[in-house]
């Protein structure tokens, strides 16, 4: 597809200047500083040389109109969709792409026939080559998705492919996509209305892995037990269609997840009676499904001070100890929204809580949680109230929380984010009496997943990055985020992206720069997630400044909110807004796998001369008697050897009262011109430096990692007094490898030891070499051993503390 | 060529945290540190990571284990015990080195084990890691070999099984 050769002949260009258009031939310097201009695309009238959207942006306009009923016993979903397509591009469309990710699951999908045994390919269950005197294994996970695959049609069926009249549509189904082709091209600013009827046996979200699907509760009370029911992309959902790579079509291989357009949706979804539906959307007939306690109870959470029950836990008890044959119709209506879930049981409690966000946009956001027994306490106190703190402080760095709602639910995916509504995966534990209880990491586990799926709505659900292509452009940022909000919460909580957390990734040789398409990154977590949250955390606090980034970090926000913003987007408006050239920044951090490590090698003192003889010549006498004598003389003197000189004082001449430091007449008239010679500003220069006694000192970098960055100094003084100096990142840009600073000092101000980045706010990978002069820098293991002790940073008393106190055991005594 | 096929009756797959937040990744520093002569090893997992393997791994009722390894003390014992049992290193005849456990630590988010061995001169360095692999495909143990402030690592995933994975060490050495 050209628009992506494109993209990979511009990565390659970044990745090597051996392979850019512009190529050092001779010697070995590398522009750290190279602008990146030839390696951004060129900007244009869709989006500018600021990182804004241009004056001609567009995107295209998709809305929704679906009717679904959940068959439960079958675990199966049909209906029929309603699509209306707006082309707002100035191009004419002669098809359209749909994408069909249910059909990423089936057998014959590039997803699955490209799964290597033994090796990457897919998420999900794996297997393993054999190896030595190992035979092959398949793991029981593996086994049991095989089993599904047997047992269950897989994808997507599909018919009535019509547009408005009734006209059957010509279409090709290829792998998880679909091509419907036009009855005519569809003009700029034109709409296209097509409806189709499909359904799909809903995937055990547990045995294949799907972020999406039903997980079983065989234990619940009701005969045949219970299941939780999440459906994401769970429509045929048309692909994104932009200025910069035409139709995103493509396919989901399992790891790049989404992006869509925007658009309005209409959904109707009929699910067993006693059963909660959560959803992306506002509710439009309450009147239909809720009780009118349940409504009373909604409005008094408007205003609570802690979530209120909608459904209590004893009424989800009851409802999951039941069953019925009867069925309701939920209805959602979204507006402006890029995609939508929803999720649906009798098992669910749900809880809601008003978040006053102010403001015109939004004023009162209800945050709601649904989760099943399982869920419990940990749940109860803590999933609504997170969802409002990650919105809080998300909204402070972005803009407004744009949507009425913003709801956590808890099912079988660890953690996934649509349009208000999240799927979260964290629970309590069931102990042998019955009770459930939490360990603390579970808790802070919960927190995390929780504000960081909720951090989702802000990117890519509303600024339309392209997971597909660049995982980092909203996994990085919102991890970024969520670590701001996670410190927010309670600084002792430990999680958030600190520089120290990258190292090891960062310092390894197994890795790919950031600037990678997700399905092609080695190691999705620290490359995508870590690495940039760490690279924002080190610009906003080391080089930008709080006050500089946070400007610029809003301002792409703002510019970018509901719509589709690109890489380079990102990249030109952080510099733009802050007016900082950070192409260094962006070329180090995000198109290589350089890694920071700074040296500083050596400091020297230097002494001014005064260029006057009479003080020169005496100090440089005064040098050569400091050093220390000679040995061989010390151990004649000791053996009391007499010198010839001193047997034979008859004999003596000019040099034997005048050494090679007496200051000679010719030395005074030298001096005596060059003054004169002196300019009247050099003269006063020499004169003032002179009376000051300065100290000058010389220190010496190198730049072993590669990475670019300011260098971070902490100057300590023989009078204990310490300065922190920072050396900016531009000091590398015509010697990156290594460079040299003066540093004066007041007289009487000495210089005693120098440390680059002392605080480790810059990654640098190896601190030994950060100290002058040297320092042992105890290992990691070496400092364990010398003082053990430090474990424990809290303790969780819970389930111990509602432990029976018991008799002890009879002791065994002698007799 | 038929291959025989093993199947593993204790493995579940845990399907957690997978979709959407960073995956399971453990970090493992072989140190050579010249000051000690020593080989300093540290291996560092994700407490949460470790927790619900530990579940997993562990019949915690039977034991009576918390299983919460952020505080109580048997249980990030038993944590370091499987951890010590699941590492090994030989030397370049794949003779299995001696390794001295120092002990643990939890710190922030992380549990931290120590071992050591004394350093000798070896041009390759075997290495075993399976820690977490028997219940959890995904996880993968990152190991970064430094030497003489030089870094070569390995990613050891389940697929690679129990066999020896050699590092060729950079030509300097340990003297």
């Amino acid at each position: 597809m050209i628009s992506r050769s494109i993209a990979s002949v511009l990565l390659l260009c970044a990745l090597s200047t051996s392979h850019s258009a512009i190529q050092q031939t001779k010697g070995d310097f590398q522009d750290k500083f190279r602008q990146l201009e030839e390696v951004l695309p060129t900007p244009n009238d869709y989006r500018n040389a600021a990182g804004e959207p241009g004056k001609e942006y567009w995107q295209q306009k998709v809305d929704y109109n679906i009717d679904i009923t959940l068959d439960e016993d079958k675990r199966r979903i049909s209906g029929t969709q309603t699509v209306t397509y707006t082309n707002n591009s100035p191009y004419r469309l002669k098809y359209l792409w749909v994408q069909l990710e249910q059909n990423r699951f089936k057998k014959d999908s590039i997803a699955e026939r490209s799964a290597a045994f033994g090796g990457i390919g897919r998420r999900g269950p794996k297997t393993q080559l054999p190896s030595g005197d190992k035979p092959a294994r398949i793991s029981m996970a593996e086994l049991r998705r095989n089993q599904f695959y047997d047992d269950v049609e897989i994808g997507y069926e599909l018919s009535d492919i019509v547009d408005s009249n009734g006209n059957a549509l010509d279409f090709i189904v290829n792998g998880a996509q679909m091509r419907i082709d036009l009855p005519t091209p569809l003009q700029s600013g034109e709409s296209f209305e097509y409806s189709l009827k499909y359904a799909y046996n809903v995937l055990e979200e547990n045995a294949v892995v799907a972020r999406a699907g039903y997980e079983h509760f065989p234990d619940d009370v009701r005969k045949g037990g219970n299941d939780i029911f999440l459906f994401a992309q769970w429509f045929p959902r048309v692909a994104a269609y932009s200025d910069y790579e035409a139709w995103h079509n493509k396919e989901f291989l399992g790891r790049g997840e989404f992006t869509l357009e925007f658009g309005d949706y209409d959904v109707k979804m009929t699910v067993p009676a006693d059963h909660i539906v959560a959803s992306t959307g506002i509710l439009q007939n309450p009147d239909d499904v809720l009780t009118q306690t349940q409504k009373e109870r909604l409005k008094k959470a408007e205003t609570a001070k802690r979530p209120v029950f909608v459904v209590t836990a004893a009424e989800a008890l009851a409802n999951e100890a039941q069953g019925t044959s009867k069925s309701k119709t939920w209805h959602f209506n979204a507006v402006n929204v890029r995609d939508f879930a929803w999720a649906s049981s009798r098992k669910f409690m749900w809880d809601a809580k008003g978040f006053d966000q102010g403001g015109d946009v939004q004023p009162l956001v209800m945050a709601m949680s649904y989760f099943p027994k399982e869920g419990g306490e940990l749940w109860r106190k803590y999933s609504t109230e997170s969802v409002i703190h990650a919105m809080e402080v998300y909204s402070r760095y972005t803009f407004d929380y744009p949507y009425p709602t913003s709801i956590s639910v808890n099912g079988p995916v660890g953690g996934m984010e649509y349009p208000m509504i999240t799927f979260n995966g964290p629970r309590t534990k069931l102990n042998k009496d019955d009770t459930r209880t939490y360990t603390l990491a579970e808790k802070r586990f919960l927190l995390g997943v929780v504000i960081h799926e909720v951090g989702h709505n802000y990117f890519p659900m509303i600024v339309n990055s392209d997971e597909r292509q660049w995982t980092w452009m909203d996994e990085g940022l919102n991890s970024f985020l969520d670590g701001v909000a996670g410190r927010e919460w309670d600084p002792q909580i430990p999680w958030g992206v600190e520089p120290r957390d990258i190292v090891p990734y960062m310092k390894s040789n197994v890795q790919v720069p950031i600037m990678t398409q997700s399905d092609s990154v080695l190691k999705l977590g620290p490359n995508a997630y870590t690495k940039p949250a760490a690279a924002l955390n080190i610009l906003r606090e080391v080089i930008l400044g709080r006050e500089l980034f946070d400007f610029a970090f809003k301002e792409y926000s703002v510019r970018w909110q509901d719509k589709r913003p690109t890489p380079s987007d990102f990249f030109r408006t952080m510099e733009e807004a802050s007016g900082v050239d950070l192409d260094w920044f962006w070329r180090g951090w995000f198109y290589t796998t350089d890694h920071v490590d700074i040296s500083i090698d050596r400091v020297y003192k230097l002494e001014l001369d005064t260029l006057n003889p009479e003080i020169d010549l005496k100090r440089r006498r005064q040098e050569e008697a400091d050093e220390p004598s000679s040995l061989f003389v010390e151990r004649n003197k000791q053996e009391g050897r007499k010198l010839w000189v001193d047997l034979n004082k008859d004999i003596k001449d000019f040099y034997d009262t005048h050494d090679r430091f007496t200051v000679t007449n010719k030395d005074r008239n030298k001096y005596a011109q060059m003054l004169e010679d002196l300019d009247p500003n050099e003269r006063k220069a020499l004169e003032r430096a002179i009376k000051e006694k300065q100290n000058y000192y010389v220190m010496n970098f190198s730049n072993l990692g590669g990475l670019v960055m300011p260098i971070l100094l902490e100057l300590t003084y023989t009078n204990g007094k310490k300065e922190h100096l920072e050396l900016p990142a531009e000091i590398w840009r015509r010697s990156p490898k290594a460079v040299s600073k003066l540093l004066i000092t007041d007289k009487g101000k000495e210089l005693k030891s120098v440390v680059v980045d002392a605080g480790w706010e810059t990654a640098d990978v190896d601190v030994n070499n950060n100290h002058y002069p040297r320092q042992i820098i105890s290992s990691r293991i070496e400092a364990f051993k010398k003082e053990k002790g430090k474990k424990r940073v809290s303790k969780d008393l819970m389930h111990e503390f509602e432990t029976k106190l018991k008799d002890p055991k009879k002791g065994f005594h002698k007799k | 060529m038929l291959k025989r096929v093993f199947l593993i009756i204790i493995m579940v797959m845990v399907p957690f945290w997978a979709q959407a937040h960073q995956q399971k990744e453990a970090y493992i520093t072989l140190l050579f540190n010249e000051n000690s002569g020593n080989l300093e090893i540290s291996h560092r997992f994700l407490i949460h990571d470790a927790e619900h393997i530990f579940a997993e791994l562990f019949d915690i009722k039977a034991l009576d284990l918390s299983g919460d390894i952020l505080t109580d003390e048997r249980t990030q014992a038993a944590f370091a015990a499987y951890l010590s049992t699941h590492f090994s290193l030989a030397d370049k005849n794949k003779n299995e080195l001696n390794l001295d456990l120092l002990g643990y630590e939890v710190e922030g988010k992380y549990f931290w084990l120590y071992q050591e061995t004394p350093a000798s001169e070896t041009e390759v360095l075997h290495i075993k890691h399976t820690a977490l692999h028997d219940v959890w495909d995904k996880q993968i143990n990152h190991i970064n070999v430094e030497i003489d402030g030089s870094v070569t690592s390995v990613r050891l995933q389940k697929r690679e099984g129990s066999a020896w994975r050699s590092v060729k060490l950079p030509s300097q050495g340990v003297e």
